[in-house]
């Protein structure tokens, strides 16, 4: 069994079955893909593993703990990060801070710790301000970190979720199109990045996206979806060449 | 001559109190974004629960500990179911408890009915002299106001802070990135309502007297554009709106026997902020005192592993 294993989920909204009765088995270490149409019931299984909805039926299994139905910031807490697939900001927090929020292990985020324990916290806050900075300099966007994310080009705001990614220390990043409406260039960029955040950490990606080319060229295991269900599972060549693939691309 | 001094001393108290309950506005509303209107019903808890227990004897600290406590204890209850509503919801059922508790008040005798609580013990009992008396409270209630201020400072300039304000601005990124986005909203709406409580109970030992009257909606609104108009993401800002809108308050107020205003003093000053915090919220909305984005040198001194 892999990292995240999911056992015959289904989310219905009224009498619309999102997701029906899913089985899906994603290895750890591994870059897998997730595609389909648009509206085959990609983001809203992300949103039942990342705790935003609650499945109507089914286990969602991570690490062999089944984590279903658990609310979203416990399953942060569990090692999964996810990104939306519109970028995510506090405007009137800094980049830097915005990159901050997503460090995992910080006590000051305790009501009484930020009170009693402040040299402690700003011990930490120190440490973690440095690996933040290192990150949004990796990412050429160092100039940024003081600035409001407001002021981030769209490609930036990308970046942002890679720097939050990297600081959550997350074993499982399900990744909500996060190529998506920048050019073709940063497009590839932003997935080697993810890339290396997996063979330095060895984290898990599991990553929704619609740049097929991309997309194929780098994962090793391609889930197709839908009308909520599971099409096709493969290698990116057996799904490049599965018929059924192509006639729900291109609704033939 | 004394008479002026008087006047400018007891002005003092009255703004310090209610930069208070600003600053219990700029820690729900401004940092956090919780639309708590009905935030006059915990400072009536606190007067209320104040002028019970000194009547019945207790002194002046043990019903002060008394008006806290219960006060942060119906903050968090209040604050348990209403915390699942969103935005709007959330601002009409506080806005709604807070009517409900008052027209209780109002209503049942032994809570004071209409003619309220009066002749309230003061803190200082042996001070017999007007001034002195003022320059205690003076004293007392700028000692409350300090404490609170390092309370919300200590939270905002911290991590915990840093929280708040993703929640203010994405709950979603918040809860997200694994923060219990209702376990802060209901921390900071206990701790807000501990301010606003304490706030009520210095009132009333200083006024002597407790009665609904002076806990209608319209001191929650008047607190509300006091921490617009200062700034509602900052410390300083609650100070200077109170400031603000009682100074003008009462300058229409003296005013009125030189000049001829047409309307009464009172309802003029709210005409007069009404019209200011509409011109601040479209031109300046976070206030006179904005919050300024932290500033990272760096490297912080310790190298990165």
């Amino acid at each position: 069994m892999g990292i995240l294993h999911l056992k015959g989920v289904s989310k219905s909204f009224g009498g619309l079955a999102a997701v029906n009765d899913l089985a899906i088995d994603v290895n750890e270490g591994s870059m897998c893909g997730l595609i389909g149409p648009n509206g085959s019931g990609k983001t809203t299984l992300f949103n039942v593993i990342s705790g935003f909805h609650k499945p109507d039926r089914g286990h969602v299994i991570f690490k062999g703990k089944d984590i279903t139905g658990l609310p979203a910031h416990e399953i942060f807490q569990q090692g999964i990060y996810r990104s939306f697939q519109s970028p995510q900001i506090v405007p009137r927090l800094s980049v830097l801070e915005n990159v901050l929020l997503a460090s995992r292990g910080q006590a000051g985020e305790g009501l009484l710790p930020a009170f009693l324990k402040r040299k402690e916290w700003q011990e930490t806050e120190s440490r973690f301000t440095d690996r933040a900075y290192e990150n949004l300099k990796f990412l050429g966007m160092e100039k940024a970190a003081n600035e409001s994310p407001g002021t981030l080009s769209g490609g930036q705001l990308k970046l942002l979720e890679v720097a939050r990614a990297l600081m959550s220390d997350a074993e499982l990043l399900l990744l909500d199109e996060p190529a998506a409406g920048v050019n073709p260039t940063l497009a590839a960029n932003i997935l080697d990045l993810f890339e290396h955040v997996r063979k330095e950490r060895g984290a898990t990606l599991f990553i929704i996206e619609h740049k097929m080319d991309l997309l194929l060229r780098r994962v090793g295991h391609v889930f197709v979806m839908n009308k909520g269900s599971l099409l096709f599972q493969g290698s990116p060549r057996e799904v490049a060449k599965e018929q059924s693939v192509v006639e729900a691309y291109l609704g033939v | 001559m004394y008479e002026f001094i008087t006047f400018l001393g007891d002005a003092a108290v009255i703004i310090l109190i209610f930069a208070t309950l600003s600053l219990s506005v700029n820690l729900q509303y401004g940092s956090t974004g919780i639309f708590n209107f009905g935030i006059v019903a915990f400072f009536m808890i606190g007067a209320y629960t104040l002028s019970f227990l000194e009547l019945a004897g207790f002194p002046f600290t043990l019903a002060l500990a008394a008006a806290i406590a219960l006060s942060g204890v119906a903050g968090l209850l209040i604050s348990l179911p209403a915390l699942n509503l969103r935005g709007d919801f959330l601002s009409l059922a506080t806005f709604m408890f807070a009517e409900i508790i008052r027209l209780l008040v109002l209503n049942v005798p032994s809570l004071g009915g209409a003619v309220g609580i009066a002749r309230v013990p003061s803190a200082f009992q042996a001070i017999k002299v007007y001034s002195d008396l003022v320059a205690a409270n003076i004293v007392l209630s700028l000692a409350v106001f300090l404490v609170f201020c390092v309370v919300y400072w200590a939270m905002i300039s911290s991590p915990y802070g840093r929280v708040l304000k993703c929640i203010r601005e994405n709950e979603m990124l918040a809860e997200s990135l694994g923060k219990n986005t209702f376990r802060y909203k209901a921390q900071v709406f206990a701790i807000g309502s501990v301010m606003a409580g304490t706030a009520g109970a210095v009132y009333s030992q200083y006024l002597g007297f407790a009665g609904t009257e002076l806990f209608t909606y319209s001191v929650t609104f008047m607190v509300y554009i006091m921490s617009i108009i200062g700034g509602s993401t900052t410390l300083l800002g609650a100070l200077l709106g109170s400031f603000i809108y009682l100074s003008i308050q009462d300058f229409l107020r003296i005013a009125k026997n030189w000049v001829t205003i047409p309307v009464d003093p009172n309802n003029l000053a709210f005409i007069l902020f009404g019209f200011a915090t509409m011109l601040i919220l479209y031109y300046r909305p976070e206030g006179i005192i904005r919050e300024k984005l932290r500033q990272v040198k760096y490297p912080h001194g310790n190298p990165t592993p």
